[in-house]
This record gives structure tokens, sequence and C-alpha cells, in this order.
């Protein structure tokens, strides 16, 4: 099968509404394909990144443990807007998963090396 | 040019699915070539079978299939985001013994491999987000 450079770009907060956890689900799906996914958290996507996550109150899936399957599905070209993090004063020291931060100029050599970009 | 379509947006609550079949009627009236059209999220809501669409307003799941009948492109309908939102076919209606399938004729319910099949398949994907 051919193999594309896909981005999934993330900017959905984690729990409004179901958009973050099925665009999780795509990626992974993706990643089962063979494809070189990446993964970039940007905007109000930044927030999926905080650790200790526990959605069970609101009878949702926790995002940031599906989060936890990247590595498992070798999904591992994973980077953030360093700017949303900034803009939203999420520490990295607040996230548990290993991300890469991205300015905007990386951002926009990231993006423009994709053969797709899914967003979600 | 081969487009793959994502549409997530729900038919009236959002400008998605109109924009994304404009946006299909453009291009195939152009010489284009669509390869699927997949709805995801609340977009999938478009299959709904008993939408009555205003008598003034497009009737989009009709001319959703309409298009897609005449050139011969497939309205793909993610399972797992459809399931949830009250969209299923007769098989899964037996499945989950729910009243009624709700699943308009012309709509395909299919899996997440179906939306990668799609980009990888066509030159570009074009979203319609919400």
């Amino acid at each position: 099968m051919t193999s594309k450079k896909i981005l999934f770009l993330l900017r959905s907060p984690p729990y409004a509404g179901s958009q973050a956890y099925e665009t999780l689900e795509s990626l992974l799906v993706t990643a089962v394909f063979d494809q070189e996914v990446s993964v970039l958290f940007a905007d109000d996507g930044v927030y999926q990144l905080l650790k200790e996550q526990d959605p069970s109150g609101i009878g949702t899936r926790s995002v940031g443990a599906g989060l936890k399957a990247l590595s498992t599905y070798d999904v591992e070209r994973v980077y953030a807007s360093t700017a949303s993090l900034e803009e939203r004063g999420v520490p990295l020291g607040d996230v548990d998963l290993a991300v890469e931060t991205l300015d905007a100029e990386q951002i926009s050599a990231l993006i423009a090396g994709q053969d797709a970009v899914i967003s979600g | 040019m081969n487009f793959a379509l994502a549409v997530y947006g729900a038919p009236y609550s959002s400008q998605a699915s109109g924009s994304a079949l404009r946006f299909a009627r453009a291009a195939t009236a152009a010489g284009h070539k669509i390869e699927r059209v997949f709805f995801y999220h609340d977009g999938v809501t478009v299959a709904n079978e008993s939408i009555v669409a205003p008598q003034d307003e497009s009737d989009l799941p009709t001319e959703w299939t309409a298009l897609a009948t005449e050139h011969q492109f497939e309205l793909a309908v993610c399972i797992a985001a459809s399931l949830k939102r009250g969209v299923v076919n007769e098989t899964e209606q037996q499945r989950y013994e729910t009243p009624s399938a709700t699943l308009k004729q012309g709509f395909e319910i299919v899996g997440l491999g179906q939306l990668v099949d799609a980009v990888i398949n066509a030159h570009r994907l074009v979203t319609f987000a919400a």
C-alpha cells in the first residue's frame, strides 16, 4: 500500500463533545494502515495533553488515556504549538506525553511537507 | 484531480455539509473526480432518512444522493460516529435491536479505514469542519 505523510492537526479541547476522541480514533486507524503519521496539538487541542485527566464524572472516555496508545501504534512524531501552550498556560511540566514544541515557522514547514492534513 | 472530502458538521446546524455539497458539485462540473465523501463526527447525521428539509431550504440529504448517483461516488458514513447518533442500517438495527433502521438509501455505513483509503487514493483531501 502507498505510504503517505499524513498530519493530524488536533485543535479541539478534549471534553467539548466527541470530536477529540473520534479524531484520535481516526488517527490510530491511520497508523494501523502503515502511513507516516504525525500529530500536532494546536489551539484548544493542547488541553488534550494535560496529564491526570479524569472524565469519569461526565460519562465519557479519557482522551488523555487514549493518547497513551500513540506509542503503541508507533506514532512518534508528536508536536505541540509553543504559542498555543503559552497562550493557554499549559506548561510542559503538566504534560506526560513526549512532545516536541514548534513555533509558527516550524509548523508551516511541517504542514507544507505533508501529503494530507486531517484536522479535528 | 481526484478529491476526497471529509464532512464534520451536521446539516442545518453547521455550514459544512452544504459547503461540501457545493464544492463537490463545482468540482465534478469542472471535470474533477470525487474519490469518496466521508462523513464523520456530527456530519454523519445527514444520512438520517427521517430528515425533513424545510421547503425553502436545500434538501441536503437528497441533493447528496442525487449528485453521488450522477457522478458515481460513495457517500461513506463512519460506523462508530453514526451508531451513537442514531444512524443505523438494517444490519446494525438487527444487531443492536433498535426500533428501526434510519440510514437513507444512497449512503453506506463503513469503517474508519475508508477515510484512510480515500486519503491514500485521492490527490487532495478537503475537510469541511463543523
